[in-house]
């Protein structure tokens, strides 16, 4: 295909939607420019597929439903059988102290998950046996955790004092999500005691709560 | 898309439902867009929107901020969708080569003026569709296509121009 011939030849069919989506650049594109120029059928093709392509590209053309947001209900209660709490995910770490310490945490909390994981195995193993024995140990595990977190909770209020505002409020932050998803895992126990998926959350949830505790105070 | 609601993406981040919601809130309208424009049924886009908010939901730790929130759940929408598509039609791209597949689609009914760009698209064979949707209006290079979809640029380029062509029939008054 020559572009600057005269316009018993017309540009191709690659030219042309190069063209009208702009993706010819150079003296290629300044040829065909000239083409069309010379070329009236050339020329309301490229100009037909441009307007097509801009059509199509207006958002505003596709209507959305007026009941979009009542799916919400259904993404949250899907949502919330998957809910995980994500410890000081994007706590600043500008310092390069900061980061030190971060890593530290992290690998800390890696281990410290580890053994929980193991002497909750330990726990559980010894109730194995029979099923009913399950629950009673999972009840077990929550009464540990939760005690644990209380002697860990004195402890960073003496640790407080001397704590940067800011890791004391990350901290705090963390701890507030934590608590609010025990309480709403402990109401939802409440209403359906014999779920394992609930009770399984809930302990996660205390797990991750003396997780975050015990980090908080390895870093003080 | 409306301003950035960076406090609830980190919100959300650290596990609080309702800061979620509110990204949903803002963001569900755009995500549906991208969703229709993929796919031909309305239902399909709605359950497609789900989908996105619960896997964004899963992958949120993986959001780092190095784009816009809405640019990463825009992208995982369009991966959500393809991922869909290929799961449903695994012929998606089977025909791509073939131009009579398109010709019959395009031509099988003849669209009067008011066709709707909506319309237009839901007359497009699935491939052509994703394809189109992918490079002219999501901004993907046929070289991203080509990875997305699991087709040779070349297919896509070709899968490409012959949306247009239909379209502007389509749309043509």
């Amino acid at each position: 295909m020559k572009p600057s011939a005269p316009h018993d030849i017309h540009l191709d069919e690659p030219m042309r939607q190069a063209l009208a989506d702009g993706t010819i650049t150079g003296p290629a594109r300044d040829d065909a420019l000239k083409h069309l120029a010379a070329c009236p059928h050339c020329a309301a093709d490229v100009a037909l597929l441009t307007s097509t392509i801009a059509r199509m590209r207006d958002q505003s053309t596709i209507s959305v439903p007026a009941d979009l947001e009542s799916l919400w209900t259904d993404v949250r209660a899907r949502v919330e059988s998957k809910k995980v709490i994500h410890l000081a995910a994007d706590a600043p770490t500008g310092r390069r102290g900061r980061r030190h310490l971060s890593t530290a945490l992290w690998s800390a909390a890696a281990l410290v998950f580890m053994a929980a994981l193991v002497a909750g195995s330990r726990i559980a193993w010894r109730h194995l046996t029979a099923g009913t024995l399950a629950e009673a140990a999972v009840a077990d595990s929550l009464d540990a955790y939760d005690a644990e977190a209380r002697a860990l909770l004195d402890h960073l209020e003496v640790e407080r004092a001397v704590m940067r505002r800011e890791t004391a409020a990350t901290i705090d932050h963390d701890l507030a999500a934590i608590d609010s998803a025990i309480e709403e895992l402990q109401l939802a126990l409440s209403k359906d005691p014999r779920n394992p998926a609930l009770r399984q959350l809930l302990a996660s949830s205390y797990r991750q709560k003396v997780s975050l505790l015990r980090r908080a105070r390895n870093a003080s | 898309m409306a301003a950035e609601p960076l406090d609830d993406v980190a919100l959300a981040r650290r596990g609080d439902v309702d800061a979620f919601g509110r990204l949903y809130k803002e963001s569900a309208p755009a995500v549906y867009r991208v969703c229709r424009r993929m796919v031909a049924d309305e239902t399909q886009a709605r359950e497609l929107v789900q989908d996105t908010f619960v896997r964004a939901w899963e992958r949120l730790t993986q959001f780092r901020g190095d784009s816009a929130f809405t640019t990463w759940l825009h992208r995982l929408a369009v991966t959500t969708t393809l991922e869909h598509l290929r799961r449903t039609r695994r012929d998606l791209f089977r025909h791509v080569e073939a131009d009579d597949d398109l010709a019959v689609r395009s031509t099988a009914s003849a669209l009067d003026a008011r066709v709707d760009v909506e319309a237009a698209l839901d007359k497009l064979p699935p491939g052509a569709r994703t394809v189109f949707v992918l490079h002219d209006i999501e901004g993907y290079s046929h070289d991203e296509i080509a990875r997305m979809t699991g087709i040779a640029a070349g297919t896509a380029r070709a899968q490409l121009w012959r949306a247009r062509r239909a379209l502007s029939k389509l749309l043509a008054p």
